[in-house]
C-alpha cells in the first residue's frame, strides 16, 4: 500500500522488510501499534530531519531494530551535517577516523548552545581580585585554578552555585557575580602550593598536578594531600599528562619525564632553544612549542627530536591536538590549523583561521563541534569546527580590556580567568522538565 | 473555480472534484492535468491517500489556499527551529490520532504539499521527542 516513489523505495523497502516483520511481532504482541513506523523509510527520515540527532542515535534507536538501522547509517549523519553547514570542509583537518554520528551530535548541541548562549547556558562570575595564571577542569568536573599569589584552589563545579535567574549569558550583572569568600567553604585550598606562580596544572582520574616558577612539578590527591614534588631546574612553563608518566616543560629549554612512582624525574632533555611554552602529547609523540618560534615533534621514548615545524609569524603560544587536527594559536593574535600525521610524526599546514584574536592567544580547546580560543584582547571566541571558520559566539571578560589570561572547556562547562581576578563559568542551564 | 482534476482515494469510489487553486498546491500531481476541463474523463485513484484523509488535506489546503509560498529551509539553523509559529487554525486541524497524522504525513509528501508536510512531520516530531507544548494545547 505505500509504494512511495517508485522502484528505489521498493528496493529499500524490502532491505528492511525482515525487520518490519519483526516490529510487527512486538507490535501484535503488545497490542499497540505505533503508526508512524508504518511510514516508508524516507518519510521517517524526514521527519527525523525535525528531530534533534542526539535524540534520533540515542533514543529513536532504542525503539526497534528497524529505527537503530537506521541511525547506525554514517552517511546519514555525514549527509545532515552537509546539509546543514554546506560549503565548508568539515573536519577541517581530511581523516577517516571520524564517528559521523558524535560529529553530527557535537555540532549540532555546541552551536545550538553557543548560536544562542543566553537560552541555553548560564554564567557566574567569581571574583578572586587577583590574577588567575591558570584554570583547568578535570575529567571529573572539579575546577582547579592556580593564582598569582600561590594558592591553588580545587572547586566540584556542581558545589558552585549558579544564578537561577531566566536573563543567563545576555545580562551578566550583579546577581550572577559572587566573591570567593562566598564559595570558599565548598574548596579545597593551598594557600602556598608553590613558592612561586603557578602555571600549569594537569590532572587525571585520581590526582591533580601543578607546576610553578618555583621550579618544581608537584602532585596532589583530590583532598588537597600533598603525593610529592619534583624538582625542575627552572620555572615549569607546561605539563602534561598520560598514566604514571608526567611530562614538564621548562623556561631553561627543558623537557622534564617524571614519572609519578620515582622521587626524581627519570629524564630530561634540552630540546629548545629557548623556554618551553606548551606541549601536547599522543601515544608515540610528545610535540611542544617554544618561544624560539620552532615545534618541536619528539619520540616520546627517547626524547629525541624528529621532526620540527614553524608556524609563518610569531611564536606559538598553545596548541590543541585531538586525533589528527592541530590548533595553534600565537603571540600574535593568530590560530593557525595544522594537521598531524601520528605514523610519521609530522605538522602540515593547512590553514591560518582569518580575523583570529588581537592580541595573544593564550588558550585553544577542540571537540567535534567547535572550536574555542581565548585572548588577552580580552574576547573568547567560539568557532565553527571546518575550513575557514566562522564564528559562533564571542564571550567577553566582565570589565573591559580585562586580559583573558587562561581557559578551559570541557564536558559542555567553559571557563575563563582574567587578569584583574574575576572567573567565568559557563554551563548547561539546568531545565527541570 | 472550475473542476480540473477528479480524485479519489484509494480504499473508495467517492470522487473528489478539485479545482485549479487546490490543486496547485499538490506540486508533485499538478503537471498530471493540464488545464483542460477533466470533468469527462476517468478520476484518478491516488496510491497513498485514503478518502477520509484526502477529506482533510483538502480542507487544510482550501484554508491555506491564500497563503504566500514558503520559503526555502535555510541551512545553520536547525530545521525544527525554522517553524515555530503554529497558528490555532493548524492545531486544532492536526488535533487528531496518530494514526491519522501519520497518514497526513504519508498524504503531504505524496502529493508534495510543502506546508502541510513540514507541519505534520514537526508534530510528530515534537511528539516524539516529548516537546510537550503543543500536546498540552491539544488538550486544552
Amino acid at each position: 500500500m505505500y509504494g512511495f516513489n517508485g522502484k528505489s523505495t521498493n528496493l529499500r523497502l524490502g532491505k528492511h522488510l525482515a525487520l518490519q516483520h519483526k516490529m510487527e511481532d512486538y507490535q501484535s504482541s503488545s497490542g499497540e501499534s505505533f503508526p508512524f513506523l508504518e511510514l516508508p523509510p524516507e518519510l521517517i527520515l524526514r521527519v527525523c530531519d525535525y528531530l534533534d540527532s542526539f535524540t534520533v542515535i540515542n533514543i529513536l534507536s532504542k525503539v526497534c531494530l528497524f529505527l537503530s538501522d537506521l541511525a547506525n547509517d554514517e552517511l546519514i549523519w555525514k549527509t545532515r551535517i552537509r546539509k546543514r553547514w554546506p560549503r565548508k570542509r568539515y573536519p577541517a583537518v581530511q581523516t577517516n577516523n571520524i564517528d559521523w554520528k558524535d560529529a553530527c551530535i557535537s555540532r549540532e548541541s555546541e552551536y545550538r548552545k553557543w548560536a544562542n548562549p543566553a537560552e541555553h547556558m548560564q554564567r557566574k562570575d567569581i571574583h578572586f581580585g587577583i590574577c588567575i595564571d591558570v584554570a583547568h577542569i578535570t575529567k571529573n568536573d572539579h575546577l582547579i585554578i592556580g593564582l598569582r599569589n600561590h594558592t591553588l584552589y580545587n572547586f566540584k563545579i556542581s558545589d558552585i552555585p549558579m544564578a537561577c535567574s531566566s536573563d543567563g549569558v545576555a545580562q551578566d550583572g550583579e546577581n550572577h557575580s559572587i566573591y570567593v569568600n562566598d564559595i570558599s567553604s565548598k574548596t579545597t585550598f593551598q594557600k602556598f602550593a608553590h613558592e612561586g606562580w603557578i602555571w600549569a596544572i594537569c590532572s587525571d582520574e585520581s590526582k591533580l598536578c601543578s607546576g610553578g616558577w618555583d621550579a618544581k612539578i608537584k602532585l596532589w590527591e583530590y583532598s588537597g594531600e600533598e603525593i610529592s614534588s619534583y624538582k625542575c631546574g627552572s620555572a615549569v612553563l607546561c605539563s602534561s599528562m598520560m598514566g604514571n608518566e608526567i611530562l614538564a616543560g621548562t623556561f631553561n629549554k627543558t623537557l622534564f619525564k617524571i614519572d609519578s612512582r620515582c622521587k626524581e624525574p627519570i629524564a630530561s632533555q634540552k630540546i629548545h632553544a629557548r623556554a618551553v611554552l606548551c606541549m601536547q602529547q599522543t601515544k608515540r609523540w610528545i610535540i611542544t612549542s617554544s618561544e624560539s618560534k620552532i615545534i618541536n615533534i619528539i619520540d616520546r621514548n627517547t626524547l629525541k627530536t624528529i621532526n620540527t615545524a614553524k608556524i609563518p609569524a610569531g611564536y606559538p603560544g598553545c596548541m590543541s591536538l585531538v586525533g589528527n587536527t592541530m590548533y595553534i594559536g600565537s603571540n600574535l593574535g593568530a590560530i593557525y590549523i595544522y594537521s598531524f600525521d601520528e605514523q610519521l610524526g609530522c605538522l602540515a599546514y593547512i590553514e591560518t583561521i582569518e580575523n583570529g584574536h588581537e592580541k595573544t592567544v593564550r588558550s585553544v580547546r577542540q571537540t567535534l563541534g567547535c572550536i574555542v580560543t581565548a585572548s588577552k584582547d580580552s574576547m573568547c571566541k567560539i568557532w565553527e569546527p571546518s575550513g575557514t571558520p566562522s564564528v559562533i559566539h564571542t564571550l567577553s571578560s566582565t570589565k573591559e580590556k580585562d586580559e583573558i589570561c587562561t581557559m578551559d572547556y570541557r564536558n559542555d562547562k567553559l571557563v575563563m580567568g582574567t587578569g584583574e581576578g574575576t572567573l567565568s563559568l559557563f554551563r548547561l542551564k539546568q531545565t527541570n522538565t | 473555480m472550475a473542476t480540473i482534476a477528479q480524485l479519489k482515494g484509494w480504499d473508495s469510489e467517492e470522487v473528489f472534484n478539485v479545482d485549479g487553486e487546490i490543486l496547485n498546491q499538490f506540486s508533485s500531481i499538478k503537471e498530471l492535468f493540464g488545464n483542460a476541463d477533466a470533468s469527462n474523463s476517468e478520476p484518478l485513484s491516488l496510491p497513498n491517500v485514503s478518502a477520509a484523509t484526502f477529506q482533510k488535506v483538502i480542507e487544510w489546503c482550501k484554508h491555506h489556499k491564500d497563503d504566500p509560498s514558503l520559503p526555502p529551509l535555510k541551512c545553520n539553523k536547525a530545521i525544527s527551529e525554522q517553524i515555530k509559529d503554529v497558528s490555532d487554525w493548524d492545531r486544532e486541524f492536526l488535533h487528531v490520532d496518530q494514526k491519522t497524522l501519520c497518514e497526513l504525513i504519508l498524504a503531504a509528501g505524496y502529493l508534495g504539499i510543502d506546508g502541510l508536510f513540514r507541519l505534520t512531520c514537526k508534530t510528530v516530531a515534537d511528539m516524539i521527542s516529548g516537546t510537550t507544548s503543543d500536546e498540552n494545547n491539544f488538550q486544552h
